[in-house]
């Protein structure tokens, strides 16, 4: 019988520590306890027996850290040899259980003791193939579910249910270890959790570890509050303590099931312990609660997203969805695109969070791109800059599926539509992985002229949706903005869609600002097409959130609707859009200290700097301006820099002054159709192995004002990946970043690779551990201790 | 405090306190300039928002034979750590991080501008180092009272102290499960703004 027959109906009891229990049986310190499956059998079994005897349902296998990377190939027992053991174990102490009680056997799964990308170095697909390795033998040894455990960080618990989802059929249980603040160590909190793992398909959540029951149930409680499925709490036995011999911990069986009594009132459903409890613990919590039956599990009918640290719900107030990572018509944006430049992405990213979007649509999609391996690398490097949930939007499914997967969070996804051949590639990906979907109300037969009949394609998405087992609420439907200026009934259609959606109970979203295409002054339409829509009931507005009409129309909406208590969120806008003062990088800018763009770029005047530039280039052409003013005033400053005058802040403070003045040269370029003329094309990297790149960014901040072509790779780049990219761009220099001794060797090996497959590229290397010398012995062209070094380098080579 | 027992702390970065002068130096900033002052005191409320001082240690037995120094099965060779630990019977391996959303406040500045990330570097580095003295400074002052001195902290990297200890002292103080510190394949501590050191614990009559 499945357990899942049981879950929620009734309390189920997860067994205690099995740490705790092999100390006392004299195992020794620093001695793998997976082991003992294999040579201290009977001690592993006696254990279960123990736990089982007092009242466990559910046991769990001694295979905690039966991975990888405890138990590599080839040196001493496989992980399956360690898997088999621990689950025959199991099985052999349920065999000698005759107490009656339903029984389960749990194949358990541990943090892999590395941290995952975007913060570290392990990639997310490496983490899943080595939990599938332990998931399969799990489930080929006949274990009755998966409990993935004390995970702290969202991303590897999502490897790890991936894993489990791909290679077994069997129930998933997973708890997290939060700390303190109520949070897991990457800083997602209890609702974000609940929404990535509920949207994977998990059949229980919860807590273990970490504290006492007392310490974890405000944690428990909100799991509680927002969860659709049922909740488990196995904490530890109170908080450790010495007692001149031994660690104990505070809380005796007497007081856990005082407080786990509490708990399950608070709606659990499935209880365990953690580190320090022993099967008196058990018991004495499953005494407490016989007879007596949990809570049911509710569907709580909430539609929320989550980023890697934070949730989103939808339906209270409108939400706003940033639209401007996508390059549709922006010559900049796809340039940027051409260019492999993140950097450029996550910058419009992170300027629209800081103009009020709650949420990212993100858009890669060039036909010369290749968006399976951009939009993957775009949304992981989003996730490591912002903490604000992403809309991942493509009409390439394999895209999709790629990001989805990647995606630490429960993404919202832009979209499906009512054509059959959409809906099918699109809702088993939303089924697998979650997510908020957007249903545009069109199909085969195109967008429909009437309201009703895009409430029709609605309702047929919903259906089709539930086919797939995908619930209401998580489907948002765009009834679609169409030009008022071709159709001027299109926008009441649209609002009429929106508003009977509405009513019957679903979620809506627009992409607002269609409404005024080809119209002038298109915001002024906008804004009030946008209120009209709030007042509607639309839930999910995706505009440009720079967009100051828009955001009066947002701000007062809510105001006058209710929905901003004390007017707060208003006032402050209110008093934003009235001090624009113009800060560079925090500095305040008196324009009447400038005579000249030279002197602007000087005195590191990033706004000045642009309109002088803006100024100039209507009398003098765009060399002209490059050659007599910004470069002038960049040899100032870099003189000054290599002489110790001035430091490195200070260089970087005209740096990007510089780079503002040579914005608006770009502006002028792209506006009259005009080539840019780079001098040299440059790939810059941190090498293989090295997360620092901050050094790097430096050098690409200064060579980018000298008119260099700056192609940057990022962080952690493998020495493959770094001659592609020198081949596809025919880069003449690349520079290297490390910054410790021991990712020295990938540098070496990047540029003996280079040096074989692309003779004609000069490398320059740079960072904390290096010098000449050492440069001279990798093999390096030159070395530089300063980025001014990599402009002179590169400037050397121009000639 | 108690040898083998692996200890947990945490503080709100909100009570640190910052040295300008200490940020200026770790952005290699030698001289005054208001506009630089003005980013980062932009900056330093969100730099303390972001960080979550966490730390975790272990008081240990240790013996020194030449120049190779024994704690529990571990065996480090090197001149200089011997030379900071000699005379010490005992020491605290400890490990100290501001976490990942240091990481993410740092990178996402870095993002928008090389002026701005360099700062919230400088000052993350600040925070952490902070924490860490005041934390070492606790720790000094209870030593004290049990008739020892801690020695100044030293980190695998320090002189011939090879990185690959880092390993050890993550396994020893639990660190990936208590403060999220992990080491990647080329011997880094993840979060950045982490950092392990070993305290060497002087007797008095020692010194």
């Amino acid at each position: 019988m499945s357990i899942l027959n049981s879950l929620g109906k009734k309390f189920l009891f997860f067994d205690g520590a099995m740490g705790t229990m092999l100390q006392k049986r004299g195992l020794p310190t620093g001695k793998l306890c997976e082991e003992w499956n294999i040579e201290n059998a009977d001690e592993i079994v006696s254990i279960h027996l123990e736990y089982l005897n007092a009242g466990a349902n559910i046991i769990t296998a001694n295979t905690f850290g039966a991975n990888a990377i405890k138990f590599p190939n080839g040196k001493g027992y496989s992980v399956e040899e360690i898997v088999s053991s621990a689950i025959d174990n199991a099985k052999k102490a349920v065999d000698l259980c005759e107490n009656g009680d339903e029984h389960y056997i749990a194949l358990d799964i541990g943090p892999l003791g590395k941290l995952l990308k975007p913060f570290g170095d392990m990639d997310f697909e490496d983490a899943v193939s080595m939990f599938a390795q332990t998931v399969r033998a799990g489930a080929k040894s006949g274990a009755d579910l998966i409990i993935i455990e004390t995970m702290n960080d969202l991303s590897e618990t999502r490897a790890a249910v991936i894993a489990a989802k791909e290679n077994s059929n069997l129930p998933i249980f997973v708890t997290n270890a939060y700390d303190e603040s109520g949070k897991l160590m990457t800083g997602a909190c209890p609702e974000a959790v609940c929404a990535c793992l509920e949207g994977l398909g998990v059949d229980a959540i919860g807590i273990n570890c970490s504290f006492g029951p007392r310490e974890s149930m405000s944690v428990i409680e909100r799991l509680c509050k927002v969860s659709s499925i049922p909740v488990i709490a196995s904490p530890n036995a109170g908080l450790p303590v010495f007692d001149g011999k031994d660690t104990k911990y505070d809380t005796d069986e007497t007081e856990f099931a005082d407080y786990m009594e509490k708990i399950a009132d608070l709606g659990v459903q499935v209880l365990g312990g953690c580190c320090g409890t022993t099967p008196e613990y058990i018991r004495e919590t499953k005494k407490r609660l016989s007879g007596k039956v949990p809570h049911p599990t509710a569907e709580k009918n909430l539609s929320v997203i989550s980023s890697y640290t934070h949730a989103v719900e939808f339906g209270k107030k409108c939400v706003i969805i940033g639209e401007r990572i996508n390059p549709t018509g922006k010559k900049a944006f796809k340039e940027a695109l051409r260019n492999h430049d993140i950097d450029y992405i996550l910058n419009v990213g992170l300027k629209q969070e800081e103009a009020g979007a709650e949420v990212l649509d993100v858009n890669v999609g060039l036909p010369e791109i290749d968006e399976c391996t951009l939009l993957p690398e775009v949304i992981c490097a989003l996730q490591g800059v912002t903490s604000v949930p992403l809309q991942i939007d493509t009409s390439d499914d394999k895209a999709m599926e790629k990001a989805l997967r990647l995606y630490s969070g429960k993404a919202m996804i832009n979209s499906v539509n009512g054509k059959k051949e959409c809906m099918e590639k699109v809702f088993p990906l939303v089924k697998k992985y979650g997510g908020l979907v957007v249903a545009l109300t069109l199909d085969e037969n195109g967008i429909p002229e009437t309201a009703e009949e895009r409430v029709k394609i609605a309702e047929k998405i919903y259906g089709t949706a539930e086919k797939y087992g995908i619930k209401r609420k998580d489907i948002i439907t765009d009834t679609l903005t169409m030009a008022v200026s071709t159709d001027v009934k299109a926008g009441k259609v649209t609002l009429d869609a929106l508003s009977a959606i509405h009513k019957m109970g679903g979620l809506t979203s627009l992409g607002v600002s269609n409404v005024s295409f080809g119209l002038p002054k298109r915001d002024i339409i906008n804004a009030s097409f946008f209120t009209l829509a709030l007042e509607k009931g639309l839930d999910g507005a995706i505009i440009n959130p720079h967009s100051v009409e828009m955001m009066k129309a947002y701000k007062s909406f809510m105001a006058l609707s209710g929905k901003d208590e004390n007017f707060e969120d208003y006032i402050s806008f209110a008093q934003s859009i009235e001090t624009e003062t113009v800060i560079s990088g925090g500095v305040k800018e008196s324009k009447k200290d400038v005579a000249t763009l030279k002197d602007a770029i000087i005195k590191g005047l990033k706004e000045s700097a642009y309109e002088m530039a803006k100024k100039s280039l209507l009398e003098k052409d765009a060399l002209d301006i490059i050659n007599t003013e910004i470069v002038p005033a960049l040899d100032i400053i870099g003189k000054g820099f290599e002489e110790k005058k001035i430091y490195l802040p200070q260089l970087l403070i005209s740096a990007e002054a510089a780079k503002s003045a040579f914005e608006a040269v770009k502006e002028k370029m792209r506006a009259s159709g005009e080539e840019k003329r780079d001098k040299l094309t440059v790939i810059l990297a941190t090498v293989k192995g090295d997360v620092h790149d901050i050094g790097k960014n430096i050098v690409k901040a200064l060579l980018e004002n000298y008119s260099f072509n700056v192609i940057d790779l990022g962080k952690d780049v493998s020495p493959e990946f770094i001659v592609q990219k020198a081949k596809e761009t025919g880069a003449k220099l690349v520079g290297l970043s490390a910054l410790m001794t021991t990712t020295v060797a990938s540098m070496k090996e990047t540029i003996e690779l280079l040096k074989e497959k692309v003779p004609d590229v000069k490398t320059i290397v740079g960072g904390a551990v290096l010098t000449e010398e050492y440069a001279r012995m990798l093999g390096a062209d030159a070395y530089s201790p300063d980025a001014m070094g990599a402009v002179r380098y590169a400037q050397s080579l121009c000639e | 405090m108690e040898k083998d027992i692996i200890y947990s702390h945490s503080l709100d970065a909100g009570e640190l306190s910052l040295k300008k002068s200490e940020i200026l130096r770790y952005m290699g900033q030698r001289c005054e300039d208001e506009r630089i002052d003005r980013v980062i005191d932009s900056l330093v409320g969100d730099a303390k928002k972001s960080a979550k001082p966490k730390a975790c240690f272990v008081l240990k037995n240790l013996r020194i034979e030449g120049e190779k120094i024994h704690i529990d099965d571990m065996e480090i060779k090197s001149k200089s750590l011997t030379k900071n630990l000699s005379g010490c019977e005992m020491a605290i391996l400890i490990v100290f991080t501001l976490g990942t959303d240091t990481d993410r406040f740092i990178e996402s500045n870095l993002t928008s501008s090389s002026v701005k990330g360099v700062c919230a570097d400088a000052i993350s580095t600040a925070l952490c180092e902070e924490y860490a003295d005041r934390l070492c400074g606790e720790l000094g002052e209870y030593f004290k009272k049990e008739g020892f001195t801690l020695m100044p902290r030293f980190s695998a990297g320090y002189g011939d102290f090879k990185l690959d200890y880092q390993k050890d002292f993550i396994r020893c103080t639990d660190a990936m499960k208590r403060c999220g510190v992990s080491v990647t394949d080329a011997l880094m501590l993840i979060p950045t703004k982490s950092v392990s050191a070993i305290i060497g614990l002087k007797g008095e009559c020692n010194i």
